[in-house]
């Protein structure tokens, strides 16, 4: 299972460091390679998120308005994500998720995103669980639990630092929908909120994403 | 990456690690999972288990839970006299599985069952004395449990609580109670609209019903709780439920919002026509029949039927006046609850 599960996280890492294209320099400043960290959970339940995100693809757009040019980015990432949550009598639920997540920065450093995502799941049932033979016996069985899939959708918004000062941190905010399945053959549905930091080390794994400059 | 990895597959692990806890006392408050054929399925006891009496409540469905029938009141008037069983039977529930398809019949809920009453003996003692309690579908698998090999020696006492054993009869007993309240209800000017529905869609049917007839008529049945004055409350209190819920930390949307279709082939397979009637005559435990005047879900001519089937030397049959399928929770709950509780004192 560990194996399998170095895998999973090996494969994450290959997707997000995939190689990018240069372009001409834009305007405003280029997303990083960021580590995120959140709390990931309901009101009532904790968890929590750590991952990393990659751009590969930046879109400026260029708008001419009555004012003057607004400029926003299109940043388009990949996020390998570890998380986290305890639900207390249900389960504990550790899981893997490879996300791919678009933004759209305003020069004023708001920023809106939506992801969309795909994992696995081990769960961690929340009781002493126990197994009964045929002929009776009773047996405990130490870390019972399920492997599930999951996939999540999620939404939001946040503030980036950068933008108009030289911080390189962000704060966000979001509403998810983590499903992990075949549960009970179906489909387990857990809405939760995302409240987190991203920060972005200078030099940290250099990305090179495609970048455009589209002019409205 | 891999360290951190490491770090936190085993901070998981280690509160994954939950401490035996088989409570006997008076207020137990205990949770384990029975894990059998691709499901883990919760169990939890509270209130007295050191009256060495506990009730196994089985829930009706197929795919609904064990908690609802945990009111203020039970908490209040039940747990601290007897302790009660909560099991949330397979894919129903906070129970919890993988690709399970293959086992969603009733001889996997009847084996359940039998693991459920093993594990209670084991954790409080085989000394325990234990009822079963089945309502609405749990009153279709209880006495399924009870029919087969020696089960019944394994318990104290058969509670049907507005059990649905014979689908058929269930059907027409349904179809004809709803007719009449419908003449009354129309004649009486009270929701001619919906009465007159319901009449059109019973009047032309022939027995025995369609699977389609049958989810058709279950599902008039319990709008016909709604357009029913004699039970002003409806089905049970939602505000007691949620509050039960939150409290007993179940998954909400799971609970709410939670349709599977295993449970819902279940139920089509019920509706084909199946019954429990025929292994009645081999019941003889202590039984007590309870059903609601008003349920047109489970008609309370269904108790007629067992206690003319049962061989049972003690068999008791008590219709609430005010009573619908909910009636452990609506205006005759005292009364429901009384019952209960002077039954499981007078064969413990």
């Amino acid at each position: 299972m560990m194996k399998s599960n170095f895998g999973l996280l090996l494969l994450l890492l290959y997707a997000i460091a995939l190689p990018a294209q240069k372009s001409d320099a834009p305007a405003l400043p280029l997303p990083q390679t960021s580590i995120k960290a959140s709390y990931l959970g309901t009101i009532v339940y904790p968890g929590f998120k750590w991952g990393i995100e990659r751009p590969y693809k930046v879109i400026q757009v260029e708008k001419d308005k009555k004012w003057g040019l607004k400029t926003i980015l299109k940043e388009r990432y990949w996020t390998g994500n570890v998380g986290f949550y305890h639900h207390p009598t249900f389960h504990d639920n550790l899981f893997l998720l490879l996300e791919r997540q678009k933004r759209r920065q305003s020069a004023g450093g708001w920023f809106g995103e939506t992801s969309v995502g795909l994992g696995y799941s081990r769960s961690f049932l929340g009781g002493t669980t126990y197994t009964v033979a045929e002929s009776g016996q009773v047996n405990e069985k130490p870390l019972a639990g399920y492997d599930y899939g999951m996939a999540s959708l999620a939404a939001g918004g946040g503030y980036n630092f950068a933008m108009k000062k030289d911080i390189p941190f962000k704060v966000f905010g979001k509403i998810s929908i983590l499903g992990i399945f075949p549960y009970n053959s179906h489909l387990h549905l857990r809405p939760a909120i995302e409240l987190g930091c991203i920060y972005s080390p200078a030099g940290f794994w250099k990305s090179q994403p495609n970048i455009k400059i589209k002019r409205k | 990456m891999k360290t951190h990895l490491i770090a936190l597959l085993a901070t998981c692990l280690l509160t994954a690690c939950h401490k035996e806890q088989i409570s006997i006392s008076t207020h137990a408050d205990d949770l384990f999972y029975l894990q059998n054929k691709g499901v883990s399925m919760p169990i939890r006891v509270h209130g007295n288990t050191a009256s060495k009496v506990i009730m196994l409540m089985v829930h009706g469905g197929p795919g609904g839970d064990a908690l609802i029938y945990r009111s203020s009141y039970v908490k209040e008037h039940v747990e601290p006299v007897f302790a009660i069983a909560y099991w949330d039977q397979r894919n129903g529930g906070a129970s919890q599985g993988g690709a399970n398809r293959s086992y969603d019949r009733l001889e996997d809920f009847v084996e359940d069952f039998e693991k459920v009453v093993t594990l209670l003996q084991y954790r409080y003692g085989e000394d325990i004395s234990i009822f079963v309690n089945g309502h609405s579908w749990g009153g279709f698998l209880t006495p399924a449990f009870l029919q087969k090999g020696n089960n019944q020696q394994r318990v104290k006492g058969w509670i049907q609580s507005a059990g649905a054993h014979d689908i058929p009869l269930l059907n027409e007993l349904a179809v004809r109670m709803m007719l009449r309240k419908a003449e009354v209800e129309i004649n009486a000017g009270r929701h001619v609209t919906d009465w007159t529905e319901i009449r059109e869609f019973c009047e032309p049917l022939s027995f025995p019903l369609t699977t389609e007839q049958g989810g058709k008529i279950n599902e008039y049945a319990a709008a016909a709780h709604l357009l029913t004055p004699e039970l002003p409350t409806g089905f049970i209190s939602q505000r007691d439920v949620y509050k039960t819920y939150i409290e007993n930390h179940a998954p909400l949307l799971q609970f709410t919002l939670g349709y599977n279709p295993v449970p819902a082939a279940l139920i089509n397979w019920l509706f084909e026509g199946q019954q429990v009637s025929d292994g009645m005559s081999g019941i003889q435990i202590p039984t007590l029949l309870l059903y609601g005047k008003w349920d047109y879900i489970c008609p309370p001519e269904l108790a007629d039927d067992i206690e003319q089937r049962i061989q049972s030397s003690y068999k008791k049959k008590v219709i609430f006046e005010n009573s619908g399928h909910g009636l452990m929770a609506g205006a005759d709950k005292q009364a429901y609850w009384r019952e209960v509780m002077d039954f499981m004192e007078a064969f413990r």
